[in-house]
């Protein structure tokens, strides 16, 4: 007996059966990942992001749907996790916007709120790439539109769109040429797809049909070593629609954010309204920036408010990309972000606080947090994996230490809680890997703090931030100092490879030891400290005079010696520091300065 | 002898060659090792200084009293010093200015007392700046227009070999996030409108080093630079940093300063540091 309209109730059921799903399949697409590197946790990500969503919704019961779904896509957002997660919670916001204010929802309001979803992620992309999950995204509600314009019912407007998604899908290697060069569809993709799928079977009351795509066994990935490379040149930081990125508390009584966010959505996009009926925290890119904070005054007092011109953000950024010069040493790229995978390919709106966080001539703070309580000016976030690095981030005057890396991403609301335990009104954070710095972009917009985040892929880059840290002075200064520390030292790290690749001059082979330089892999070996000497030859110059090893605990402290005394005896001019950092995944962190 | 004459005290470590040949007064802190009491650069060098210092032994300073001042002054007035410029340790730094803005009240010379901001040769630069304007018949209102320009745009860079002398005599403002760290690291620092203030940490000496030239390079940009060099009893790491600072930027003038007593017991044996301000 198939449902005639969507309630809540309903809505929490399919959503139950949707994540469940994925989480069933969410190796499958983890191994999806176009990497060699073990980070195969786009699906690990989606699904503990859904997680995170259902925990906030609670029982839906009673609830009008626009409400649950509005709980719903908060608790996403703050637990999105990884890129992934991130457009994900993206398109979970506009899904919501697109049910608010609805009892119940038939199909047609089914296929708006689609739409919606799929506005809002693409909204939420500074210059979005097709091929990823925002084509199967917009697959999905293409098709959905089209079913409910014909009169279907609530059943095949799900089934149209579940078919929209899977073509879009089975299309992107050949919108994305980093996936047909590694014959694979977008991970990402395919995530929603099975979530997509989970949510049909529940409405039909069957067990999900099996993916129609190929298992990944069966599939040759080969690589192109240079494919973050392009992927990541091809977003650029063009035109910002709405130029100001516009946020503030509202302190009041009796507030009500549904109201709250329906006035303020004529005003621009990436609105974000979140809180409770006394203090309601509003973020939103708009060109009116003095008409959103009127809204706020006629319901009560302002607080933190910040404007930031986040076309002024992006030109800076892009002068400041410019400025990084590529043939200073041959093999570092001057990418500043290691793209990998799907949702890597789509940098979120969130990415036009970038240089809010490292440098922001746009950036106005009025209102200064006053009686807060607080000590200090600036403290600092860290994320790190290994207690060897735990210990010498500490040292270095890093506040709290978040565990996370490369196997184990936090989510935003870890980040947020982490940047609320800090005794300071500006918090600086280091996500220390190329797959958090968006959760941690993600977290600027969830705190009441001033949060800047200085984008580190490693945590030896980390540590050289650490370098330029001063509690004190303008934070906007010290951060920007801390970026600018964070990329003269290069950075290399030394793992194994989950699978097979040929997209070097050396194969390789499930197993071997590679190192990644600036995310690239520029060697192979079979055992790690032969792989780590390959890279430092491709790493070190002359200027150089200090190369650090940081050993994780896979490794014993008498190798790392015997690393270290090879490493001296070839470069004598450099002082060569060996530390336990004790992270997984990773043999060896080096940094050369 | 001038019509104007120029008073320091002994944390401004002009070497004593150019201290008499330019006729600066130097008043002389007290340099306390417990209960003993020298006076810095009268019965304590600063070879003997850092000798016990790396020894172990610890030192403290006190500013000089009002008398002391009054006495420098009161006997310049009657040598026939028409006005006395009487340029000083950063009040946030020392007492030293308390001690003479007093002197300055008890005798009828007119003394115009200068709170330089600075330290070291921070305070040596313009008392050697303001002395040569008085031999060449400059008014006392020229000496101090330039004077207060030689604050303004000076800067001073420092590395030290240890935070503990600055921590120890409370002389490093609120940086405890400088203090410790299991890497081995450098402090690099500035004296920002006079107190001591962190800029950043480096790895290692040659790190510092060159950390501190790009630093300056950016600041001092294309104009010639009037440059002093300060150490605390390290010659060589002195005299390789006047070669890099010659090779990097344009160097109008260049004075080598040993630090003396003084500035020795907040920074320590092995700083280093650089003040410059565009000549």
């Amino acid at each position: 007996m198939a449902p005639r309209r969507l309630t809540a109730g309903l809505f929490h059921e399919l959503i139950a059966a949707g994540a469940a799903y994925l989480e069933q399949r969410k190796e499958t697409v983890n191994s999806l990942n176009v990497f060699p590197v073990p980070d195969g946790d786009t699906g690990t990500n989606m699904a503990l992001t859904l997680a995170a969503a259902r925990k906030e919704l609670g029982g839906a019961a009673g609830l009008p749907l626009g409400e649950a779904a509005q709980r719903f896509a908060r608790g996403a957002l703050l637990g999105a996790r990884g890129n992934s997660g991130v457009i994900l919670s993206q398109f979970l916001r506009g899904f919501a916007q697109g049910l608010a204010g609805l009892e119940t929802a038939g199909p047609r309001e089914l296929a708006a709120a689609f739409a919606s979803a799929t506005e809002t992620a693409y909204r939420a992309v500074i210059k979005p790439v097709e091929g990823t999950m925002l084509t199967v995204g917009r697959g999905a509600s293409d098709a959905a539109g089209r079913a409910a314009h014909e009169g279907k019912d609530l059943e095949q407007v799900l089934e149209a769109a579940l078919r929209g998604a899977k073509e879009a899908l089975a299309r992107t290697p050949s919108l994305l040429p980093v996936l047909a060069r590694a014959g694979v569809v977008d991970a990402g993709g395919q995530g929603f797809v099975f979530f997509l799928e989970g949510i049909l079977a529940a409405v039909r009351g069957e067990a999900p049909a099996p993916s129609v795509m190929p298992e990944p066994e069966t599939f040759a990935p080969r690589l192109g070593a240079t494919a973050d490379v392009q992927l990541h040149s091809a977003i650029t930081h063009e035109f910002v629609e709405h130029r100001y990125c516009t946020e503030f508390l509202i302190r009041g009584s009796n507030l009500d954010l549904d109201e709250i966010q329906r006035e303020l959505e004529p005003l621009g996009d990436s609105l974000l309204v979140v809180g409770d009926s006394e203090l309601v925290k509003v973020h939103v890119h708009t060109n009116h920036p003095g008409r959103a904070l009127e809204i706020g005054t006629a319901r009560g007092e302002l607080l933190n408010v910040s404007v930031a011109n986040m076309q002024e953000q992006n030109r800076v950024a892009a002068s400041h990309n410019q400025a990084e010069s590529p043939g200073a040493v041959a093999h570092v790229h001057a990418v500043p972000e290691r793209v990998r995978g799907t949702a890597a390919a789509q940098e979120p709106r969130a990415d036009a606080h970038q240089y809010r966080e490292a440098s922001s001539p746009g950036t106005a703070v009025y209102g200064h947090p006053g009686a807060d309580g607080l000590s200090k000016e600036i403290g600092v976030v860290a994320v790190a994996q290994g207690d060897g690095w735990r210990q010498l981030l500490e040292s270095l005057g890093v506040d709290q230490v978040v565990p996370g890396g490369q196997t184990m991403n936090p989510s935003a609301a870890e980040l947020v809680a982490a940047i609320e335990a800090v005794d300071a009104r500006h918090v600086v954070v280091l996500p220390n890997n190329s797959n958090i710095v968006f959760t941690a972009r993600q977290a600027v917009e969830l705190t009441d703090r001033h949060v800047h985040v200085v984008p580190t892929r490693t945590a030896a880059a980390g540590v050289a931030a650490m370098m330029a840290y001063t509690p004190e002075g303008d934070p906007e200064t010290v951060a920007r100092t801390m970026s600018e520390a964070a990329e003269r030292v290069r950075t290399a790290e030394v793992t194994y490879a989950v699978r097979d690749s040929e997209a070097w001059d050396t194969p390789v082979r499930a197993g071997d030891c590679i190192a990644l330089v600036g995310g690239e892999v520029r060697a192979v070996s079979a055992d790690p400290e032969t792989a780590a000497l390959s890279a430092l030859r491709a790493m070190v110059t002359p200027e150089d005079s200090l190369i650090s090893i940081y050993y994780g605990q896979d490794v014993e402290a008498g190798a790392a010696e015997a690393l270290a005394a090879k490493v001296r005896a070839e470069w004598p001019a450099c002082d060569v520091e060996v530390y336990m950092g004790g992270q997984p995944v990773y043999y060896y962190i080096l940094s050369v300065e | 002898m001038a019509d104007i004459c120029v008073v320091t005290d002994s944390g401004a470590d002009i070497p004593k060659d150019l201290a008499s040949e330019l006729g600066i007064r130097v008043v002389p802190l007290t340099i306390h090792f417990g209960d003993e009491e020298r006076r810095d650069g009268v019965d304590l060098t600063p070879e003997e200084f850092f000798r016990r210092l790396r020894a172990g032994e610890l030192s403290r300073t006190t500013q000089p009293s009002p008398a002391e001042f009054e006495k420098v002054y009161r006997a310049l007035a009657e040598e026939g010093v028409g006005a006395i410029i009487s340029c000083h340790l950063s009040a946030e730094l020392s007492g030293t200015m308390q001690s003479a803005t007093l002197a300055a009240q008890m005798v009828d010379v007119p003394v115009h007392v200068v709170d330089t901001r600075s330290a070291s040769m921070g305070i040596g630069l313009i008392a050697i700046e303001a002395a040569r304007l008085a031999r060449r018949g400059a008014r006392v209102d020229e000496i101090l227009a330039r004077v207060r320009e030689i604050i303004a745009s000076q800067r001073v860079l420092f590395m030290v070999d240890t935070l503990e002398y600055l921590q120890r005599n409370g002389r490093i403002g609120k940086a405890q996030a400088f203090l410790g760290g299991l890497l081995s690291v450098k402090p690099l620092l500035t004296i920002d409108n006079g107190v001591v203030a962190p800029l950043e940490r480096a790895r290692g000496h040659a790190k510092a080093v060159s950390r501190l030239l790009e630093r300056m390079a950016e600041l001092a940009g294309d104009r010639p630079q009037r440059v002093a060099i300060m150490h605390g009893d390290a010659p060589a790491e002195a005299t390789a940093l006047a070669e890099q600072i010659r090779a990097r930027i344009r160097v109008d003038e260049l004075f080598m300063a040993m630090l003396g007593p003084t500035i020795g017991t907040h920074a320590g044996p092995g700083t280093l540091g650089v003040v410059f301000y565009p000549a």
